[in-house]
């Protein structure tokens, strides 16, 4: 009798406990990375009774929970992890090249416009040779195409920088995530010793991976007692308890190894996409900016030489500078020396009829500087145009394993509140049983024994 | 495929769709305000790169009109003055030939000389004819005739003054004024003019007579110099119709690749609205009932 009993405060019991896994989960329904979880109910250890007499030997002795089950995909992680770093490195692409590709400025008014002006500067001068004005016209329009690519030029520096700062604070941000990761890895490992449950713990984990993941494209590998180890490149920055610290190094543009060590760490994601863009691809267009202004450069001065000023002086070099950064015009160069005259007289204009025909002549590569100033545009166009996209078709990529994670665990309000009806009535269902038997008890108690009572 | 919706899940759905109606909206509302299809190279590469290509031809072709005007003017120029040249050396040629038919006496003769020496001058101002400032028929020099003691020599050189009006197309705008006045066939009209008058003095009739063939060959000088001028204004007037034109094409072209369509960017934006608003009404529906509006 006293074994229905226990029978039922087991059924009390169990039902208290399912409910609070419930509760737990319906209370974190919203939590960012929550897994929600199951209580295991298995039948309690059955009592051996009398040998050989089957009606009652191994009696079940009611219900317990043998564990609470973390209910998560491993795979669904590691590809929305893979993902993630994809995305996040296409985002920071997409972001560098959509601020590399405004320093050409406008169609009209921005880079091509100031070289459009410069050539027409020499038409209207070899209308009139003597003029004052058409030939402070000339510098002044110089100046400004000179202008304009220093300040392309200087633009990609500044984003040179702030890509450079930003990749300095994303190790910082490494290294936070990989020591508590490291940290919580322990807490793990105690916990599992010990035959505690550690899903939440591991739930935050996983979080801090996800971030971890979509910054370095960093590989997970569990290990005993539920800890991970985790590899960038060949770099591991956790190892069960253990994190190795990453620096940037001072260098501009900076390379990333262990911190003081030469190993170096070759990350993906976000982090990786900035060490590309400041290591390949914006030097890369600082240089094609440069042959430009050099291109530009050589072409004018070479005409600008055999030619003679107002005063039937040789011309000098028109421009000086090594690159697009310093490209100006010749301080020496006033009104009086710009040299409009091929044959020497101030009235002749015929060098500056020959200077306005440099504006289809090869300049840079084979290309005339018009051509080449497009193409430069459609070549960072077209890097930003495939970051953008590759990024959009990424995110929904994202969205759609995001989804798929979440339909394993996380939680329905409705499931929940299903289970929550059925254990309370489970609860309801032992205690009437308690009831009952009490019930029972009470007639062994007081009523047994009466006789005729 | 999905197997299970979870609540978050099904706020992520929602989040999702929200996020790209909104996006397309956006999109389509910046278009049909700035009225560009293309504003930045990352919007379409291949067209930037014709757009900026389109652009400088449209640059070029403005400096080069201008500079056609400014050489038809030029050759407009120096037209008037050599038909000027040519109307002085035919009414020497008058007087020459009356001069030689009937030598007249000594007042007469005199008058004659002297009308000579009038046109002699006004061909000498013809020579000096300028253009805002810039002499026809010096080259670079700055006076294309001098006379000192009687001796008249070219004091112009043999520059031409080019312009480019169009993108292989360069015209010479100004005439040769030494070959125009006689002056490199050895025989300059000035001087020419001086001999007949001092012939005309003399009362020789057959002096007189022998400088006709001169007065031809200065004539022939100044119409070889008309028709040169007219073939380059004609070159020039041409080339500035095909620049007007081409002008017109570019910029359709450019349109077409840059502008956008005003209708469709009426309708995709119209179109992005309508979805956008479906989309709420979505969200709205689904986060409206769960369990526990059915619970007692």
């Amino acid at each position: 009798m006293l074994q229905s009993l226990f029978i039922g405060v087991s059924g009390l019991t169990t039902a208290q406990r399912a409910i609070e896994v419930t509760s737990h989960n319906l209370a974190n329904v919203n939590t960012p990375g929550y897994s929600r979880q199951r209580a295991e109910l298995v039948t309690s250890r059955p009592i051996p009774g009398a040998f050989g007499l089957r009606g009652s030997g191994m009696k079940g002795s009611g219900v317990t929970v043998a564990d609470v089950v973390r209910i998560r995909s491993q795979f669904g992680d590691t590809t929305f992890r893979a993902e993630m770093a994809n995305g996040q490195g296409w985002d920071a692409r997409a972001e560098i090249l959509g601020r590399a590709e405004s320093v050409l400025g406008d169609f009209d008014s921005g880079a091509p416009g100031a070289l459009n002006a410069f050539w027409a500067s020499w038409d209207a001068l070899s209308l009139d040779p003597q003029s004052t004005a058409a030939r402070q016209n000339v510098l002044d329009r110089a100046a400004a195409l000179a202008d304009n690519l220093n300040a392309a030029h200087r633009r990609l520096s500044e984003l040179v920088t702030d890509t450079n700062a930003r990749i300095r604070d994303d190790v910082d941000e490494v290294n936070r995530l990989s020591a508590e990761i490291a940290s919580l890895n322990g807490r793990i490992k105690d916990g599992t010793i010990a035959n505690n449950s550690v899903n939440d713990l591991l739930d935050r984990r996983d979080l801090l991976i996800d971030e971890l993941a979509g910054l370095t494209g960093a590989n997970v590998r569990p290990t005993d007692f539920n800890q991970v180890t985790i590899t960038i490149g060949s770099v591991a920055v956790v190892r069960e308890e253990t994190a190795t610290a990453l620096a940037a190094s001072p260098t501009n543009p900076p390379t990333i190894t262990v911190a003081g060590d030469t190993i170096v760490a070759t990350p993906a994601g976000a982090l990786g996409a900035r060490l590309e863009a400041v290591h390949d691809t914006l030097p890369g267009l600082q240089s094609a900016l440069d042959d430009i202004a050099n291109g530009i450069k050589d072409l004018v001065n070479t005409q600008h030489t055999a030619g003679f000023d107002q005063d039937g002086n040789a011309g000098l070099d028109f421009f000086t500078g090594t690159g697009a950064s310093d490209l100006a015009v010749n301080t020496a160069v006033g009104a009086r020396q710009v040299a409009a005259s091929a044959g020497g007289e101030a009235n002749d204009p015929n060098n500056a009829v020959a200077m306005s025909g440099l504006r289809s002549a090869a300049a840079v590569g084979g290309a005339s500087a018009i051509d080449a100033i497009a193409a430069f545009g459609a070549r960072i166009g077209g890097l930003a145009r495939q970051a953008i996209d590759a990024s959009e078709s990424s995110q929904v990529v994202t969205q759609n394993l995001s989804r798929e994670r979440s339909s394993v665990s996380g939680v329905s309000i409705d499931e929940e509140l299903t289970d929550l009806i059925r254990f309370q009535r489970a609860f309801e269902a032992s205690a009437r049983v308690i009831t009952t038997v009490d019930q029972m008890l009470d007639v062994l108690v007081n009523r047994t024994g009466l006789a005729g009572r | 495929m999905v197997q299970r919706v979870s609540t978050p899940g099904i706020a992520l759905q929602m989040q999702e769709a929200l996020r790209r109606s909104q996006l397309r909206r956006f999109d389509a509302s910046a278009q049909l305000s700035s009225g560009k299809l293309i504003s930045k190279y990352s919007d379409n590469p291949a067209d930037a790169a014709a757009i900026v290509r389109l652009g400088a031809e449209q640059s070029d072709l403005e400096a080069f009109a201008k500079a056609a005007d400014d050489s038809v003017a030029w050759l407009n120029t120096a037209d008037t003055a050599l038909q000027r040249a040519s109307n002085i050396l035919q009414r020497v040629r008058e007087l020459t030939l009356s001069a030689a038919n009937d030598p007249r006496g000594p007042t007469e003769r005199e008058g004659i000389a002297r009308e000579l020496e009038t046109l002699r001058d006004e061909l000498a101002t013809v020579s000096e004819t300028t253009y805002l400032g810039h002499k026809v028929f010096a080259g670079f020099g700055s006076a294309a005739v001098t006379q000192v003691a009687g001796v008249w020599t070219f004091t112009g050189d043999s520059g031409q003054v080019q312009r480019r009006v169009g993108p292989n197309t360069v015209v010479t705008t100004n005439v040769d004024g030494s070959v125009a006045f006689g002056f490199a066939a050895g025989a300059d009209a000035f001087t020419m003019i001086d001999d007949i008058a001092s012939s005309v003095r003399t009362g020789d009739s057959a002096a007189v007579a022998a400088h006709l063939d001169t007065i031809q060959g200065r004539l022939d000088d100044v119409t070889g110099a008309l028709a040169e001028v007219g073939a380059r204004t004609n070159l020039v007037e041409r080339t500035r119709a095909q620049g007007d034109e081409q002008f017109d094409n570019i910029r359709q072209n450019r349109s077409l690749l840059e502008d956008a369509d005003i209708a469709a960017s009426v309708l995709s934006l119209t179109e992005a609205q309508r979805g956008y608003e479906a989309t709420l009404s979505a969200v709205a529906r689904t986060q409206q009932t769960s369990l526990l509006d059915f619970l007692r």
